[in-house]
This record gives structure tokens, sequence and C-alpha cells, in this order.
């Protein structure tokens, strides 16, 4: 698959940006914003320096040229990580990390650094034996899978995306309850928190998000005690890049 | 005439929550776009796709 970026930069300014970061495919200057217009994408609140500008986002066109996939998000200042937008194409290439010994889950993210307002997800894989099964939310018996993360001033959660449950039917005790089975997946919206903090970094931080995760395993045979335990990922928040290209060629 | 301009007002107020890009349908085809890379070779997204195809990065600038 190719990557090519488009801007309503000048060639000049591209190229220079291109230098600077090791860019070697192409950058399309749209000077005069026309292609974004033929797409629709010149954000209409752009003036002075930023008239023309595009309302960013990703579009995956397969090889006939047809849109098979877009990223856009309602803020320009949103965006997806490179590696969650890989996640979501190519899931078979994500990293997934060994199981640990005795362990019955592990914890991976689909992107680990990013810059204020990237975007990625925290995820909790528990590959479940045969026959095992995982309470979900909703019952009041059981502990259900759940994952609370300690609050952070440079990150925001979104709400956990949990995969669809079924429901099991406890006949000799005459329960119903919502489960989940086979390879479970809990994944957890992050974002990089849009404030002073992180827009004024010098210099990458790199931060620990800390949570409890709970659950319960059981097989149709044997109940296991409910389970708590410290997770924790490392994010890594880069500054924001406020090179800008060499007088002359900067946008006036 | 009051009914038919809150009917208006209502559709340019969903047009101003609409995400972006939401009118790049999957299944579409992009209009042919031309335009000179950073080395100045006049380019057409249809010479640059790969046998995978093309991942279009739209961004606001590289400078500023």
């Amino acid at each position: 698959m190719k990557i090519v970026g488009l801007s309503y930069d000048s060639r000049e300014i591209l190229s220079d940006f291109a230098r600077r970061k090791g860019i070697d495919f192409p950058l399309l200057a749209d000077s005069d914003s026309s292609s974004l217009d033929k797409l629709g994408l010149v954000n209409p609140e752009g003036k002075g320096m930023t008239k023309g500008v595009a309302l960013p986002g990703i579009l995956v066109l397969d090889a006939d040229g047809v849109i098979r996939e877009t990223f856009f998000e309602d803020s320009y200042a949103v965006r997806p990580s490179a590696g969650s937008v890989l996640a979501s194409l190519y899931p078979e290439t994500a990293v997934v990390p060994e199981l640990p010994d005795s362990q019955d889950y592990r914890l991976s993210q689909t992107g680990s650094e990013g810059i204020a307002g990237s975007s990625w997800e925290l995820i909790v894989e528990f590959p479940l034996p045969p026959k095992a099964h995982l309470y979900a939310p909703g019952n009041t018996s059981y502990q259900p899978l759940q994952l609370t993360l300690e609050s952070n001033p440079f990150l925001e959660f979104g709400e956990a995306r949990y995969p669809e449950s079924q429901v099991l039917e406890l006949e000799a005790i005459g329960e119903s309850v919502p489960v989940f089975s086979h390879h479970v997946a809990l994944k957890i919206p992050l974002k990089i928190a849009l404030n002073d903090q992180t827009k004024t970094l010098k210099a990458p931080l790199d931060i620990k998000v800390k949570g409890v995760l709970q659950y319960q395993i059981c097989t149709d045979k044997t109940c296991y005690l409910p389970q708590q335990h410290e997770v924790e990922w490392t994010v890594t928040i880069k500054p924001l890049d406020r090179e800008r290209s060499p007088e002359g060629e900067r946008h006036q | 005439m009051r009914f038919k301009v809150l009917f208006l007002w209502s559709l340019l107020t969903l047009a101003c929550w609409a995400t972006p890009g939401e009118h790049l349908k999957p299944g579409t085809r992009l209009p042919v776009i031309e335009e000179p890379d950073q080395s100045g070779i006049i380019t057409t997204l249809d010479s640059l796709k790969g046998p995978k195809g093309t991942l279009l990065v739209v961004f606001r600038s590289a400078d500023w």
C-alpha cells in the first residue's frame, strides 16, 4: 500500500518538511486548495494564513481508487495514531505479546506515543481455553470483567468496549448470566488530552497508565475465585512540532 | 413561512455538526487529484496507487 500526503502547503514547504523529517513518500502540494475543494475538505473557518487549510483525515483507497475506509474526527486536533489506523486496517498484524506464565490475560495497546490529541486503544485480552467463560457486566452473582483506570491529567479515557456477550443458562441453580467466551478483548479508547500541560511539553514525557482489572473465570466444571490485579501501560507524550518552514516560504 | 425557516435552520445546524469527511462514503470513487509533489513532479493519485491501494493522509500544514 502506498502512502500519500495532501495539504495546502507549497511545494517548497513540503520539500523542507520532508527533508527535516526524512519523509520519502509523496506529499502533494495543493497550494490553491483546489484538490481539497474537490474532496470537500477545505475548512470553512480558515482565514489569514489558514485560508484554504484542510479538514484533516485519512482515506483508504483500494487498487481501483475506490474509498474503502475513512478516518475523520469531529475536531481537527484529535487524530488516530498510526498504530491504531494499522490495527484497524490490518488487525492480523497487531503485535500480540506472549501470555505471561500463570496469567489469564495480556495487555497491549494499538499505539504507545503521540502528541496532544493523539488517540489509540488500551487492550486487555483473555485467550480463554475451551469451555471457559468470563462474566460480563450485567450480572450480580459473579465478578464481571471490569477495568478501572486511575485518572490522569494528561490523558482522557473513553467508554470501555466489550465484545458481544452470550447468555449462559445455569440450569442446576436456575440462573441466566451474561458471559464472554473464546478470545475476549476489552478495549479502552485513550486520548492524549488537549490542555496546556500537553501542548507546552518541551521534551517527551513517559506516563504510567495504571488501573485495576477485576474478573472471574469459570469452566463447565469449576468456578475460580474472583480476581483483582493492578495493571499498567506506558504511554509517551511527545512535544508538539513547532518548527516552521524557512522564512520566505511560510504561510502568511 | 415560520416552519420553512425552522426547517432550513435545522438543516444548517445538522450540516455544521456533521463530522468532516462524512460525505466521502466507502464504495465511492475519489475525484481526480493532480498536484506537484515535494520534488515538483506533477502527480496524480492514480499514478501513485499501490497493488493494495493507497493511504491518503490529508493534513493541515507542514509549516505551522
